[in-house]
């Protein structure tokens, strides 16, 4: 019987479907890998499992009972222990205190420092980190704190464990150890779900392998009787082909942007206005594919620089070609497009159309036409408890208050610009005094990039641009940027998806530890090849 | 947090040596560790030093006694407001119930001073529960529901007690004021209450005080449930708020509705200065106490000064500001 059966099960989140019916199980005794391209809804799944959320419907049975009243609490309470990717540390706390965190073990109602250091040490070894009890948990690096982590899920005995991407920030070392956990728990008959983008570790440790693709389960292999290959097709389906538009300087490229049916962005008089550009975009890439020089590159960044982040990156942005800055998580590409929008301070010669230049703040980015969409929609990108027409307003302060007449608001020229953008982005809204918050991920998306469109940026910044969005958007967002770049426009994204780089990026730099370690473009632009410069943080020489 | 390029290989794991490194190093590690007790500390000396200057019998046992009975109530009510804090919440209700505790003890201790403080701490205690009932479950900004409560309270205080009024044996009064066989009870009363709070720190409820004021998700996700520790805080700062009611009662003899408002702010100035972060899981108590010590004396001393009162509120609050950006900087590199 298994210790975990997962059974129809579906969530959603503001009307966007995450969980489409999800079904797979977990044996005793067994390491089941949960593979799938981020947005897939791994975590999804692994929160309702961990009590963190609850399903909308279907069942989830853990050792023959279904779960009922479940919460973390609970989830604890019965032995399933969990690592997530979100690190659940107490900083402020120690190491000990972390360890034990909410059950800590008493003498007649009181916790000794001591006593929970003594009892925290064997835990300690077990996952291989020597550090002192006492310290501080703030204080160790972020792999020793995922390791804490651990050593906290595996404080309760735990008879299912949970390592969502557990290993992303450890070294081989590290990385060595949990393994060595993990066996230690499969051969005591416990069983472990593992998340992990690294795809050789899911096959080194793994019994079966589950693959999910926009929260549906594809399919769930034996280890034995699958390879990469295998595993790849499935995580990335059918719809590759048309999902992502063609490239820069691909044959009839025009022609099928033209025929596209999905973006109509930007409008006919949007392109006239852009002529010159486009021009020049147009000329680069009936050459060929190659990086143009000299009159396409839009911005020259040498030895780019922020201090604990990313250091000597050396960057060219080109009218009409989209870059992508590729890795794992927190190599320092948020660093980069933070830093080209002046949101941090930063060292290195930046150069825009030859002459140099400061990117000192948002300000005077945005003077120099440059535009930047965020990653946390939430945050940063949008004021979400606003409405649709004031989140589109508030960056076209010059379009909708024509005439700077005592700068109010001139609602006719307002509307007409809320009402274009809302119709050339397609973005579904019941009216534009929705709040921004109630629309869905992918149209919450729309509106932070299109409220940049009517400033006619010059270069477009964009960090994860499709995270948590569903597959059509996504597909209308790619078609969208590649217009964009079509009509003369300099795109730089971040994307912790792979195949959205591979798919959609003209050229891309891998970055490891701060350092762009190698730039992948035309035929040596496959996943492969970015995987294995992610992973290594070495050129792919193949 | 993700810019964060991942740097294991920079910093080789390995334990702190225990007992290692010269004297001067653990001692200066001690130091460090405990910033805020040392320099509160150093502060304190300093103001006593200054403060000897104007009163010359200020290290006389009689003056000590006066000067803690005089400032128990703001060391109490600072110690309840960190505690709120420390769990990431916030009390401005602390002045009115403070003195909603004050009346209820003045006009009830004519018929026993046992039964008037138990039913103070009651009022004073539900209060807090209510409070922390509605910051848990009605997922209301701490701000604002003590911000209400603040206006409640006070209303209640003054239908309870509409005049300054009621009365405080007098030998209670005395003894408190002047000490008991020459015993400074108030001194007394800080030191159980200190040893409360240790006692407090060390349990299951302290560790997920700190652990919900720290990462209040984590907790969550840890099993720790986070409601009933905010309650718990709430509830735990009305017995420290209830305490600070009744000295100041007795201290004065009487009650007065209006007499706790400033007790709010002043209680957030301590817990600031003290170094309990309005984040929350971050402060100790004992340089709480340091800290409302250190704002009682400043207060009188400002008084002995003759400035006139408007110079000393500018001087006050001058220091405090200063005192707090100079621990803010000497502190930054270790919170980073």
């Amino acid at each position: 019987m298994a210790l975990l059966a997962v059974e129809q099960v579906s969530k959603s989140f503001a009307g966007n479907r995450v969980l489409d019916r999800v079904s797979f199980d977990v044996r005793p005794g067994e390491v089941l890998a949960l593979v799938g391209e981020n947005g897939a809804g791994k975590s999804t799944v692994l929160s309702l499992v961990t009590g963190l959320l609850a399903p909308d419907s279907g069942r989830i049975a853990y050792d023959g009972e279904p779960l009922r009243s479940w919460s973390p609490h609970r989830a604890r309470e019965v032995g399933i222990g969990s690592v997530h990717q979100e690190l659940s540390l107490n900083p402020h706390q120690t190491v000990a205190e972390n360890v034990f965190l909410g059950q800590w073990p008493s003498r007649r109602g009181l916790i000794l420092r001591r006593d929970l250091a003594r009892r925290a040490r064997p835990l300690l070894d077990r996952v291989g980190l020597d550090v002192d009890p006492l310290t501080r948990a703030g204080r160790l690096p972020l792999g020793q704190q995922q390791l804490v982590e651990l050593a906290k899920a595996l404080a309760s005995g735990p008879r299912l464990l949970i390592l969502d991407e557990a290993t992303s920030a450890l070294d081989d070392d590290q990385v060595r150890s949990v393994f060595a956990v993990v066996d230690e728990l499969r051969a005591a008959g416990s069983s472990v779900i593992i998340v992990s983008h690294r795809m050789g570790e899911l096959f080194a440790v793994s019994d079966r392998l589950t693959v999910l693709k926009d929260g549906e389960v594809m399919a769930t292999r034996e280890r034995a009787e699958t390879d990469h290959d295998d595993i790849v097709r499935l995580m990335i389906g059918r719809e590759l082909s048309d999902l992502f538009p063609p490239k820069a300087g691909m044959s009839g490229a025009d022609e099928l942007a033209q025929g596209d049916e999905i973006a109509a962005i930007p409008s006919e008089k949007e392109i006239a206005s852009e002529k010159a550009a486009a021009e020049d975009a147009t000329a680069d890439s009936a050459d060929d594919a190659e990086p143009a020089h000299g009159g396409g590159t839009v911005l020259r960044a040498r030895g780019l620089t922020v201090p604990g982040a990313c250091e000597g990156v050396d960057l060219d942005l080109e009218a009409g070609r989209i870059i992508g800055l590729g890795g794992l998580q927190g190599q320092g590409q948020r660093a980069v497009l933070r830093a080209l929008f002046g949101l941090v301070r930063h060292t290195g010669r930046i150069e825009l159309d030859g002459r140099p230049a400061r990117l000192a703040s948002p300000r005077e980015a945005i003077r120099h036409r440059i535009a930047y969409v965020p990653e946390d929609r939430k945050v940063e990108g949008l004021h979400v408890a606003q409405t649709v027409r004031a989140n589109l307003a508030l960056t076209n302060l010059d379009v909708v208050t024509p005439g700077r007449r005592l700068l109010t608001v001139d609602r006719g020229a307002e509307a007409r610009l809320v009402d274009d953008l809302v119709e050339r982005m397609r973005i579904r809204v019941t009216g534009p005094e929705q709040e921004a918050r109630r629309l869905s991920g992918g149209n919450q998306q729309k509106v932070a990039l299109a409220r940049w469109l009517p400033a006619k940026p010059r270069i477009l910044l964009l960090a994860e641009p499709t995270r948590g969005i569903d597959v059509g958007t996504k597909r209308e967002i790619y078609h969208l940027l590649r217009r964009l770049a079509d009509s003369g426009v300099a795109v730089l994204i971040t994307s912790g998806d792979t195949m959205e780089l591979v798919g959609l990026c003209d050229e891309v730099a891998v970055m490891y530890e701060g350092a762009v370690v190698d730039r992948l473009a035309g035929d040596g632009l496959t996943e492969e090849r970015l995987v294995r410069a992610s992973v290594t943080g070495t050129v792919a020489d193949d | 947090m993700t810019d964060q390029p991942v740097t294991e290989r920079s910093v080789p794991a390995r334990r702190a040596a225990p007992g290692g490194g010269a004297g001067a190093g653990r001692f200066g590690g001690f130091l460090r560790r405990n910033l805020d007790v040392t320099g509160l500390c150093a502060l304190l000396v300093i103001l006593l030093a200054v403060y000897s200057q104007y009163d010359s019998e200020l290290f006389t046992p009689s003056s000590i006694t006066i000067l803690s009975a005089q400032f128990l109530p703001l060391i109490l009510a600072a110690m309840g407001q960190s505690t709120v804090m420390l769990a990431g919440g916030i009390d401005l209700s602390l002045g009115a119930v403070l003195a909603l505790a004050m009346a209820v003890f003045a006009v009830r201790a004519e018929d026993g001073v046992a039964v008037a403080a138990v039913l103070a701490l009651a009022a004073a205690v539900s209060t807090g529960v209510a409070n922390g009932v509605l910051v848990a479950y009605a997922g209301l900004p701490p701000i604002i529901v003590t911000l209400a409560a603040s206006f409640l309270w006070g209303g209640v205080t003054l239908v309870v007690l509409p005049q300054p009024g009621g009365s405080v044996p007098s030998g209670l009064v005395d003894a408190y004021n002047n000490g008991w066989n020459g015993l400074a009870l108030p001194f007394v009363v800080v030191g159980v209450v200190l040893l409360l709070w240790k006692t407090v720190r060390t349990t299951r409820f302290g560790l997920s005080l700190y652990a919900v004021g720290g990462n209040e998700h984590g907790a969550y996700a840890s099993g720790i449930g986070t409601r009933t520790v905010k309650i718990g805080a709430y509830g735990l700062a009305g017995v420290f708020v209830g305490l600070a009611g009744i000295g100041l009662a007795i201290q004065t003899g009487s009650g007065d509705a209006t007499i706790g408002t400033p007790y709010t702010l002043n209680s957030i100035a301590a817990s600031v200065l003290a170094g309990v972060s309005f984040f929350g899981g971050v402060g100790q108590m004992r340089a709480t106490v340091l800290a409302a010590l250190l704002i009682g004396l400043l207060t009188n001393l400002l008084l002995f000064t003759g400035l006139s009162p408007f110079y000393q509120l500018i001087m006050q609050g001058a220091v405090l500001i200063v005192a707090i950006a100079v621990k803010t900087f000497a502190t930054r590199e270790r919170t980073d």
